[in-house]
């Protein structure tokens, strides 16, 4: 391959990558010798600089520019790097068929952006939290750290199947140490064995399809992959295949509907920083790899394909948000909430095949706006939401929302810093959340104008879906909130927690900022999607959709509705101020504190231990579940200490109780109340109440496997009897085998 | 699109539409109490007494608890403004509403959506377990109406092909009374189901008592004083108006509706006037039915409110299968 004279801003790009992965490789004995301070904050300022670099590289095409820097020419010959078109990397190496080549086109660019920025933020966040977690081997948590979020970065700017592969691995094997980081916990092991097992099954299928396209193009590139596609080389069942392929392959990481199982349980034992990435990113390259299989290398399939994605994606969400409303673990909780931001994202995914199908491309490019910008929002709001998770997990060591409450009063910049989180996630206007799941109602609504008679009839029922999935959304958040911290604190742990310090505050703060400033100012964060959009789609609608003071109208074909969330806000602050006017000029602003009326309960000495013996017997009841996940029992003589009225408050249990008894159908429950003392049944009974939440389909997959495994051993204890004989039988039979193969095959030759 | 903002005509309209919404919002609360008292054989509360309890309640301190937090102060603000911004969406008597360039129909659910959050909020922030009952409940019966909203507003906004309230309206209007489908029977139906369960009205919840029985809406706003009370109050008056402006709209399309239109030369005085008017007929016409469905049901337990809620479900996809066929 010829090395071309002018070299582009791709190569530069490539340069910078690989400097990032020589200097991540050279820090390393840095790293366990010294401060991994110094190295994250180190690390974070080179994720800002590559993020704003690839922030930039997006919105003005610096990948296809051609630079002439100095030294460029001999940089990219230092690292053998090749350029073959605009925005394509290659650096050959001797195996056959195994080329690591790059693509920075605006997609993979926007994909790094926000890896890379996600990756500042939460590298930021662990120069405090590790210190605060008390992690001991800070030092291994930096490299694996850094290695993650380089293997997510290369995973998306892979042009190459084989070389895709390889990165993907390395991202599933690092996360899935992360996953084990606190290794001695009997959850992490269990969560982190589902991970590796599930995410290699996944693989499996990955493997499967890239091997499927090897034999369909001769080729692991994906540049030859698009001309497949161009050139309409796949048959209606070869597309199928693909599809259900990549359906298995890529949404095991991504955790749709049937696959989820193991994100729910991986995601809340990591460190909470390694948490936001995972949720806030990673599982979004799985929908990455989706959209450029279907929007690049498959071509002109029918809009079944679409509308089983935007089913499986209805079924996500619905599952997601209800299994979300019932846990007491928080972290959990954010982890189910992902699952069904996926399944939004899965929907306006669907949408936009759907249009691409009929060949409605401004539709396309509308549903497919929605859909980058609902990935944006929501790797800013669930990254906030899990590095809050983490400041409120490391200030009162407990996950358990039966534990916390009350942390309001003692953390007041944390809280209302995850108030702007759990508004977002809601979906509630002004937050960045609502105007993209605005977008993907108006593309529902748009969808009715494809002249399909069962995607007319089902597109009311999605969005029904939709609001129904938005309103328990914000139950979970209120329980999320309200419970953890409002009221009162439920244990010694949330009554003895400070304020964490600066630079957790600092990041999960400019993470809070861009989820106002994407919910008022919208198209700041539509301009650099309309770039991807154009791309994939070759229009561009960013004039069509936005108009001068901020809002955002529908396409003018389709004149849907407008939102203005500017408009909104300037109209709730002006109302805001005039009903406090009145309120001043008319009424009385007096305030009085006093005591909340709890139906005669003693509400005084709240901290005061001496009526332990009393509330231990009365509150028992309420307060010792034994959660799943959560076995942190040492807390419980504290909580008896407590006087009534701070266990009188509703629990997280008991404010999900509704939720589970409607929807009792799809919850996998173990609910029991147990007498623990069999004579004092009747005056000041001492009880246990048992509380076991799990995934309805985790048991479905457990009973399976274990059935499967069970004929599994059967059989081998059939075939390897311990026999001397049988062996030797089993030489000689492959033997023979072997020598008619051989012969067979040498007289065929 | 500046135009239409800086024209003074819509302006005005725009906020006499609000005022109007504002000035008799607690009119027909204590109007649907005095119908239920009639039909009790009792005489009934004034039908000024709203104003009265409104500024009573202004008038007095606010006793807070002592755990309460910050969102406890800011809550009733932002229920009551949340309320306040989803009616400038609102088309009351003329097509042109204060904001319609800034939110639609959909954004008008998700900012009610808001002022419900935060009520949820402040039902849990006092430490008391009536409040985090009382948020438990009501955010769920909020939303398990949802779908059902949402599919009646998508029942109409496919067949205007709009969000844009006024523009439904309108075609609504242009329709007219005579060519009213059968589909749009089943969408009231099931529209009054959704409003009774939004509104906290009685066969799910009851407005006038905080019984333990009853403690959906009551029991959120149980350690509520003073001015925090007071709107509290009137943003729960404001939401049953709203939703009674849009199923007097969309369900009864007579009036002079589209004629007050700022676009149109003969503007003038009577005709607002005689809209007004229209208006307040249509409105009671239909808060008369949820005085009556109050006094002839009773309160259904909680765990069948959802079987309710799924008769609208019902009701609405019915509708919609009758306008597609």
């Amino acid at each position: 391959m010829g090395r071309t004279d002018t070299l582009n801003g791709a190569v530069i790009l490539m340069v910078i990558l690989i400097v990032i992965l020589f200097l991540f490789l050279l820090s390393i004995p840095f790293i366990i010798s010294f401060n991994p301070k110094l190295s994250l904050i180190f690390s974070s300022a080179i994720y800002l600089l590559l993020s704003v670099f690839l922030l930039f590289s997006l919105l003005f095409g610096y990948a296809k520019l051609p630079l002439s820097l100095p030294f460029s020419i001999q940089l990219s010959e230092l690292f053998g790097l090749r350029s073959s078109t605009s925005d394509h990397i290659t650096y050959l190496t001797t195996i056959p068929y195994l080329k690591f080549s790059y693509l920075f086109d605006s997609l993979s660019l926007f994909f790094g952006f926000l890896i890379a920025f996600l990756g500042f933020i939460s590298s930021l966040y662990s120069f405090n939290y590790l210190y605060e977690e008390h992690y001991k081997n800070k030092s291994l948590f930096v490299i694996l750290f850094n290695g993650f979020i380089i293997s997510m970065l290369f995973v998306v700017f892979s042009a190459n199947g084989l070389s895709f592969l390889i990165f993907w691995e390395i991202m599933s094997i690092l996360s899935f140490f992360l996953v084990l980081f606190e290794y001695e916990k009997e959850e992490s092991k269990k969560a982190a064995n589902l991970y590796i097992i599930m995410t290699h099954i996944g693989t499996f299928f990955i493997f499967l399809l890239f091997l499927y396209m090897f034999m369909k193009t001769g080729s692991f590139s994906f540049e030859t992959w698009k001309h497949l596609g161009i050139s309409g080389g796949l048959s209606v069942a070869g597309m199928t295949i693909i599809f259900i392929l990549t359906l298995l392959g890529f949404g095991m990481k991504a955790g749709i509907f049937p696959l989820h199982v193991w994100l729910p349980k991986a995601h809340p034992e990591a460190p909470s920083s390694v948490s936001a990435l995972m949720s806030g990113i990673m599982i979004k390259t799985a929908i990455y790899m989706m959209i450029r299989f279907y929007f690049e290398f498959m071509k002109s399939y029918g809009w079944g394909f679409g509308f089983t994605i935007l089913l499986i994606g209805a079924l996500t969400l619905i599952y997601g948000v209800l299994n979300a409303g019932i846990q007491d673990n928080i972290k959990r909780l954010l982890a189910y909430s992902s699952m069904e931001n996926i399944g939004i994202m899965l929907m306006a995914l669907g949408l936009a095949m759907i249009f691409y199908s009929q060949d409605m491309y401004l539709l396309c490019a509308f549903a497919m706006m929605a859909l980058l910008f609902h990935i944006m929002n929501h790797a800013l709001f669930k990254g906030l939401l899990f590095l809050g998770s983490g400041a409120i997990a490391s200030q009162t060591h407990t996950k358990n929302m039966n534990k916390l409450g009350g942390l309001v009063k003692k953390m007041p910049a944390a809280s209302f810093i995850f108030l702007i989180g759990v508004l977002s996630a809601s979906t509630l206007p002004p937050f960045n959340g609502f105007v993209s799941e605005w977008m993907i109602y108006q593309s529902l609504l748009m969808a009715s104008s494809v002249n399909i008679e069962i995607i007319k009839v089902f597109t009311p029922i999605f969005a029904s879906v939709m609001a129904l999935a938005g309103g328990l959304a914000a139950l979970a958040f209120v329980k999320a909130y309200g419970i953890s911290f409002l009221g009162r604190a439920r244990s010694q742990g949330a009554n003895s927690a400070k304020e964490p310090p600066f630079l957790m505050l600092v990041s999960m703060g400019i993470l809070a900022f861009l989820c106002f400033l994407l919910g008022i100012f919208s198209f700041i964060g539509l301009m650099p999607i309309n770039k991807v959009v154009k791309e994939i789609t070759d229009i561009s609608i960013y004039k069509n959709i936005t108009i001068s003071y901020g809002s955002i109208v529908t396409l003018p074909k389709y004149s849907l509705g407008v939102v203005s969330p500017l408009g909104l806000l300037a109209a709730g602050v002006i109302f805001m101020a005039a009903v406090y006017l009145f309120i001043k000029i008319f009424g009385n602003m007096k305030i009085r504190i006093f005591e909340t009326f709890a139906c005669g309960l003693e509400n005084k000495d709240v901290y005061n231990f001496s009526d332990a013996q009393i509330s231990k017997d009365v509150c028992n009841a309420g307060t010792s579940n034994n959660h799943e996940g959560n076995n942190d029992n040492t807390n419980n003589d504290n909580i008896n200490a407590y006087t009534k009225i701070n266990n009188a408050q509703y629990s997280s249990t008991g404010f999900s109780q509704p939720l589970r008894r409607i929807f009792e159908k799809i919850y996998n429950i173990k609910e029991n109340l147990i007498n623990e003392e069999y004579k004092r049944k009747y005056f000041f009974p001492v009880k246990n109440y048992i509380f076991k939440a799990g995934d309805l389909f985790e048991c479905f997959y457990n009973s399976f496997a274990s059935k499967f495994l069970e004929k599994i051993s059967k059989l081998r204890a059939y075939i390897q009897g311990g026999v001397v004989q049988t062996y030797i039988a089993y030489i000689v039979g492959t033997l023979i085998i072997l020598l008619i193969w051989v012969s067979w095959f040498y007289h065929a030759g | 699109m500046w135009n239409d903002i800086l024209n003074l005509k819509v302006a005005l309209i725009g906020i006499a539409q609000i005022l109007i919404l504002i000035i008799i919002a607690p009119f027909i609360n204590s109007y649907i109490n005095k119908i239920k008292s009639i039909l009790r054989g009792q005489r009934g509360r004034p039908l000024l007494q709203g104003y009265k309890d409104i500024f009573k309640l202004i008038r007095k301190e606010v006793v807070l608890s002592e755990d309460a937090s910050y969102i406890s102060k800011i809550a009733p603000y932002i229920v009551f403004v949340s309320i306040l911004v989803s009616a400038c969406f609102l088309p009351v008597f003329s097509p042109q509403a204060l904001l319609s360039f800034t939110g639609d129909i959909i954004a008008l659910v998700y900012t009610i959506g808001l002022g419900t959050f935060f009520m949820a909020l402040y039902g849990m922030d006092q430490a008391s377990s009536f409040g985090g009952l009382g948020s438990s409940r009501d955010i769920l019966i909020a939303s398990l109406a949802e779908p059902t909203l949402m599919l009646v507003i998508f029942a109409f906004a496919l067949q205007t092909k709009t969000t844009n309230i006024s523009q439904i309206f309108i075609d609504i209007h242009k329709n007219g009374f005579l060519n009213y489908p059968v589909s749009y029977v089943f969408a009231l139906m099931a529209f009054l189901i959704i409003s009774i369960a939004e509104n906290g009205r009685i066969p799910v919840d009851n407005p006038d008592t905080h019984l333990e029985l009853t403690m959906v809406h009551e029991a959120m706003i149980l350690e509520g004083s003073g001015r925090h009370l007071a709107l509290f109050e009137y943003s729960s008056y404001l939401k049953l108006i709203i939703f009674i402006t849009l199923a007097s709209n969309i369900f009864l399309p007579i009036g002079v509706y589209s004629g007050v239109s700022s676009s149109i030369s003969s503007f003038s005085f009577l005709t607002i006037l005689y809209a007004i008017l229209f208006y307040i007929l249509k409105v009671l016409i239909f808060a008369t039915p949820i005085a009556f469905i109050e006094i002839s049901m009773a309160k259904l337990r909680f765990f069948r409110v959802p079987d309710f809620l799924m008769l609208g479900f019902v009701l609405s996809i019915i509708s919609l299968v009758l306008y597609s066929i």
